[in-house]
């Protein structure tokens, strides 16, 4: 539907359509020689900026225009005067689509109704209350930007374009959800990006129906089909690292009312790369990385194997080692898996309690549940000191990675492994990590192997050198897969002429 | 953009091969070769190796001049009306061969690492771990080949390199004059192929590749890695046993057992090699019922997977076997007719395709 010159029926069917929203603030004003011009202004409370409303709509009309619009008719073109030397924000819209302007009163748009006018200005006065820029508090570095993104959509797209002062840096809104119709931002490099990728993206946004998107995680669930444990969209709070995956080719989706960001594509190796790799030396960054890799087996991996040892091939270790775990679990009465799983559910029990706490209390808890009753079993013979040493090197591990989404996978990951070994042991420990492998192995994110570089139709060799090692910055000349054939390199020239 | 569509790259068949060939087998091969050839088993592994060159250069050589699709194309031209008898003798042929291998490594495991549980129970873990892998498709086979050779070779190398310590290499010495015997030697030769066993996937995998060019330098890069590991390991066994070997019922995976490494928290070396031959055998118990499922759909596609009966018939053959009859002689039988069929289909081929282009 569109709107009529007359705005009294305008009016009535924007008044219709929110009904009983009590939230809503209309005002009716009326100018001209013999008052009797109506116009109507409409915004939600809080929603909009009243200081700006105030300057950019009330006062530039009612005290600014007053001289000239004291003898105006009813028969003369108010709307456009209004429109030239009226509205005193360069930030504003006409439009005559009744849906569109719903949509930006109800994003915090202030609605302007003009009598005599089938059109209808929309003037941007959004300023809803926020949290401001937030400090990063799930991917903490020692060193760099400290900033993260935050709720508000349009606060994060200027933190990425502060980084990236590039007219190629492009930003495609749109608006998600059939009754949220939240904005999402989809930015890219355009030259760097591959077409096909933005484009595919793009597709699967348009093809996602569904009543509202509250958070990115929704993303990552609605447009990848393939059912899988481990993360197919890399979320990050930090601009820095947004930043960074634009100019690699990556895609980021930046969504209203979430902090968090997703980049596409994303391949497994990059749930192991944090900020503070490229703040550190390379070669503290590269020593550092590799033990990440090694905490993320350790922490799928570790009780799996004791498991291994203890209920089938204890011949398998030394053997002072064997006869002390074995005189640790002599007073012990329960079998080692009904230990162990025990013991790892209360962990994940401890974590999980601890994050519904306020940081102070959750502190205590650990204590409390950590050490006390961690000591307590031990003493009463419930459990043995070895598997309350193999379930906190497991929970250590699992912090060691950086992202929340992959340590959250080794979480469960762990108790496959867990339970394969519980009944077939050694066998059972090499199939489910072949099961993993092939599980990985057949996951593609728009068009690249999950598990790139390690699989590859191409010879990927140098694409190695930010895996498992990250190489210094001047030998990083390529971009990664993610970039356009044209945009391969990155880094050119010499670096240290004056070093020589 | 770095996917290939049901198509697998020169790299991933090279690995894909390897795999699907390195199973059990290297497990008995030196035992095997022991009889005839003593220590010089290492030296007639390569022969073998030549052998299997021999043949699939030759088919590979077919492939390429006829321009056929695929196995089943090649077949039509040369075998006629014969060639579904063909196809469904190789099916066959792969599902039993399959159903051998499973209930050897139910038996191995039940043995060596898992006395107290009932066989046909870990046979049926396997098979439906193996099942999860089958269903994926060649490309994703080649993709988890492309990843698990790594592994394979760094066991491979750490095994080998740990077994050297031990191993007096003297024992092999002197070369080539302790057997007079031709005959001996040309079974040792023929039982060398056994090796081999599962080349003849290379007839299938042949149309897969992207590059159909490379095709004959994947061949040879595939059999000379399979020849190194073969011969190596049988030089390994055969100087570390002599004539002990015999009274060692799994030779090849006790190579490590007695190693001690020095600082080392683990005791059994030998876990490594377990490791290698589970994961060869998750390949090459997938490839037999993964290859027929191919080779039907080639003959009579549908859109139903078939994979799901075949498993069920791969086991229950296996129950089969693991009842009423001797395992032992089905495997003999069965990796003698696979090293017959490799050698002799080539051949066939190329002579009946000659003729049929005469006329």
């Amino acid at each position: 539907m569109v709107l009529t010159k007359n705005i009294d029926e305008n009016i009535k069917l924007l008044e219709e359509r929110f009904k009983e929203c009590g939230d809503l603030v209309k005002k009716e004003m009326y100018v001209g020689k013999n008052l009797d011009i109506k116009i109507y202004v409409a915004y939600f409370d809080l929603l909009t900026d009243r200081s700006l409303f105030e300057r950019a709509v009330v006062e530039s009309i009612m005290v600014g225009m007053k001289e000239s619009l004291v003898f105006l008719e009813k028969d003369d073109d108010i709307y456009n005067k209004i429109k030239k030397q009226g509205i005193t924000t360069a930030d504003y819209k006409e439009d005559q689509d009744l849906d569109n302007l719903y949509n930006s009163i109800l994003s915090g748009d202030t609605l302007l109704l003009v009598e005599g006018s089938d059109n209808a200005l929309v003037i941007a006065t959004k300023g809803f209350p926020n949290r401001g820029i937030p400090a990063a508090e799930n991917e903490v570095v020692l060193e760099g930007s400290k900033d993260s993104f935050s709720e508000v959509y349009r606060f994060n797209t200027v933190l990425v374009r502060r980084r990236i002062r590039d007219s190629r840096l492009k930003l495609v809104q749109k608006q998600l959800g059939k009754r949220s119709q939240v904005d999402i931002g989809i930015m890219y490099m355009e030259d760097i990006a591959h077409k096909e990728v933005v484009d595919n993206i793009i597709k699967s946004l348009d093809k996602i129906n569904i009543d509202g998107v509250f958070d990115a995680t929704y993303l990552n669930e609605l447009m990848f089909n393939k059912k899988s444990i481990f993360p197919q969209a890399q979320k990050t709070e930090r601009p820095d690292k947004a930043c960074s995956a634009l100019l690699e080719g990556r895609v980021i989706l930046l969504l209203d009312n979430t902090p968090i960001v997703l980049i596409l594509p994303t391949i497994f190796s990059v749930y192991f790369q944090s900020s503070q790799d490229y703040y550190d030396n390379y070669i503290i960054a590269s020593t550092i990385r590799t033990l990440r890799y090694g905490a993320f087996l350790v922490s799928i991996l570790l009780p799996a194997i004791y498991l291994c040892i203890s209920l089938y091939n204890p011949s398998l270790i030394s053997r002072e080692i064997m006869y002390r775990i074995a005189s640790t679990r002599s007073a012990v009465p329960f079998n080692p898996v009904l230990e162990l799983l025990m013991m790892e559910l209360a962990f994940e029990l401890l974590k999980e309690a601890s994050l519904r706490l306020p940081p102070r209390i959750s502190g205590t808890l650990g204590i409390v549940g950590g050490l006390i009753i961690g000591q307590s079993t031990i003493e009463a013979g419930l459990t043995s000191p070895i598997v309350v040493i193999i379930v906190s090197i497991t929970a250590i591990s699992t912090f060691a990675i950086p992202n929340i989404a992959l340590t959250n996978t080794t979480r469960v990951l762990k108790f496959l492994f867990i339970i394969s070994s519980a009944f077939f042991g050694f066998l059972g420990l090499v199939v489910a990590g072949l099961l993993v492998l092939v599980h990985l192995a057949s996951l593609s994110n728009f068009g690249i192997p999950y598990l790139y570089p390690f699989i590859s139709t191409t010879n990927q060799y140098t694409q190695f050198r930010d895996i498992f090692f990250r190489y210094p910055l001047y030998k990083m000349e390529k971009r990664p897969i993610f970039a356009n054939a044209k945009q391969k390199t990155r880094l050119r020239g010499e670096v240290n002429e004056y070093d020589k | 953009m770095n996917t290939t569509n049901n198509k697998i790259t020169i790299k991933q068949f090279i690995f894909l091969l390897i795999l699907d060939v390195l199973s059990t087998t290297f497990i008995f091969l030196p035992k095997y070769m022991y009889e005839y050839v003593t220590a010089d088993s290492w030296i007639f592994v390569i022969l073998s190796a030549s052998i299997v060159y021999l043949c699939s250069s030759v088919y590979i050589k077919l492939f390429n001049k006829s321009e056929a699709t695929n196995f089943s194309d090649l077949s039509n031209m040369t075998f006629g009306f014969l060639s579904p008898f063909v196809r469904y003798f190789f099916v066959i042929k792969n599902i039993i061969f399959s159903s051998f291998l499973l209930i050897l490594f139910t038996m191995l495991v039940n043995s060596v690492l898992l006395p107290d549980t009932p066989p046909l129970f870990v046979g049926l873990f396997f098979l439906v771990a193996t099942y999860f892998f089958t269903i994926k498709g060649v490309e994703i086979r080649g993709r988890i080949a492309e990843l698990i050779i790594w592994i394979i070779i760094l066991f491979f190398a750490i095994s080998f390199i740990i077994a050297s310590m031990e191993v007096d290499f003297t024992n092999a010495l002197p070369v080539l004059v302790r057997q007079d015997n031709a005959s001996n030697r040309l079974i040792a030769v023929f039982v060398g192929l056994f090796g081999f066993s599962g080349m003849e996937y290379l007839f299938l995998l042949a149309n897969k590749i992207s590059n159909k060019n490379s095709l004959q330098m994947a061949n040879i890069v595939s059999i000379l890695f399979l020849t190194f590991i073969l011969s190596f390991t049988s030089l390994l066994t055969v100087c570390l046993y002599l004539d002990s070997i015999y009274n060692e019922p799994f030779p090849v995976l006790m190579l490590l057992s007695s190693v001690n490494v020095p600082l080392a928290f683990i005791e059994r070396q030998d876990s490594l090699v377990f490791s290698i031959w589970i994961i060869c055998s998750f390949f090459t118990i997938s490839a037999g019922i993964f290859y027929s499922n191919l080779l039907i759909t080639e003959t009579k596609p549908s859109k139903k997977s078939r994979l799901v009966y075949l498993h069920i018939i791969v086991f229950i053959l296996a129950y089969i076997m693991y009842k009423y009859l001797d395992y032992r002689i089905i495997g003999e039988t069965m990796l003698t007719i696979n090293a017959i069929f490799f050698i002799t289909i080539p051949f066939i081929m190329s002579i009946l395709y000659a003729i049929r282009r005469k006329k």
